[in-house]
């Protein structure tokens, strides 16, 4: 794994059939608006090794217009949405700050959960996202900082601190180790 | 880079393997864990073609909105 920077990551590794699978879903996202992965599957792909029913991302909020034209396409890529069929029930969800979920037709997981980032916590997640770099495609992910203070600080699960842990670990040296005491205070003082 | 010991508890152990396993993939290139990795990874992938539940029940489990029967 190199750390090219503080925005983008090579990664040389075979990829899993998870890591193909989220690369033909976010191939298909970013055709329609910007999105970003969080959580559990980032420290997956950074090589931690445990399972995941979902892959999270948000993306940025779409007209009504493009999510149908976005769902159409997701729909001829053999992905359907797990919470309903019709489009605008779906858009719905997503523009009352809700999560939808895609997989591969007919399956359960693994799936995609998908949010619109509303929310100003939300939003900031895109500005210092980072890119990684695979031999198949490109795959977009929240700072390494960001996820771990999320995890430590706010989620704070076994599996959550574990996640951050590796990061922490894999990238030793590479972490501004402020930034991360700055989300902390951020999260400490932070009411939903 | 350190040996796998016995833990204490189960918690202990988890992280104690974290740890060691953070530092295997630190210290090696991405082909040497990559492999080991994707082949794990790969397995879960397979096993979650026997998931049992439909997405109805799954989504009533985790509490999030469903229309489909």
């Amino acid at each position: 794994m190199k750390f090219i920077s503080a925005r983008k990551i090579v990664l040389e590794k075979p990829l899993s059939e998870l890591d193909q699978l989220v690369l033909r879903f976010v191939n298909i996202v970013q055709k329609y608006t910007s999105y970003v992965i969080i959580s559990g599957y980032v420290a997956i792909l950074l090589g931690r090794s445990r399972g995941t029913e979902d892959v999270d991302l948000f993306v940025k909020k779409m007209s009504f217009e493009d999510f149908m034209l976005f769902y159409t396409d997701l729909k001829n890529e053999g992905f359907w949405c797990l919470n309903a069929d019709d489009v605008k029930e779906i858009y719905s969800y997503l523009v009352d700050g809700l999560a939808v979920r895609f997989a591969i037709n007919g399956e359960t997981i693994p799936n995609f959960e998908v949010k619109f980032a509303l929310k100003p916590i939300q939003l900031v997640t895109f500005d210092d996202c980072i890119e990684v770099v695979t031999e198949q495609g490109v795959i977009i992910i929240s700072s390494l900082e960001r996820q771990i203070a999320f995890k430590r600080y706010y989620l704070m699960s076994d599996k959550d601190l574990e996640d951050a842990k590796h990061v922490e670990e894999v990238f030793k040296g590479h972490i501004d180790v402020e930034k991360i005491k700055k989300y902390k205070v951020f999260l400490e003082n932070y009411n939903e | 880079m350190s040996k796998l010991q016995n833990s204490k508890n189960d918690s202990e152990a988890r992280m104690y393997f974290v740890n060691y396993w953070a530092d295997f993939v630190r210290t090696h290139t991405d082909q040497e864990w990559g492999v080991q990795h994707t082949k794990f990874i790969n397995s879960l992938m397979h096993n979650a073609k026997f998931y049992p539940f439909t997405a109805a029940k799954y989504l009533e489990m985790k509490q999030e909105k469903c229309s489909r029967l």
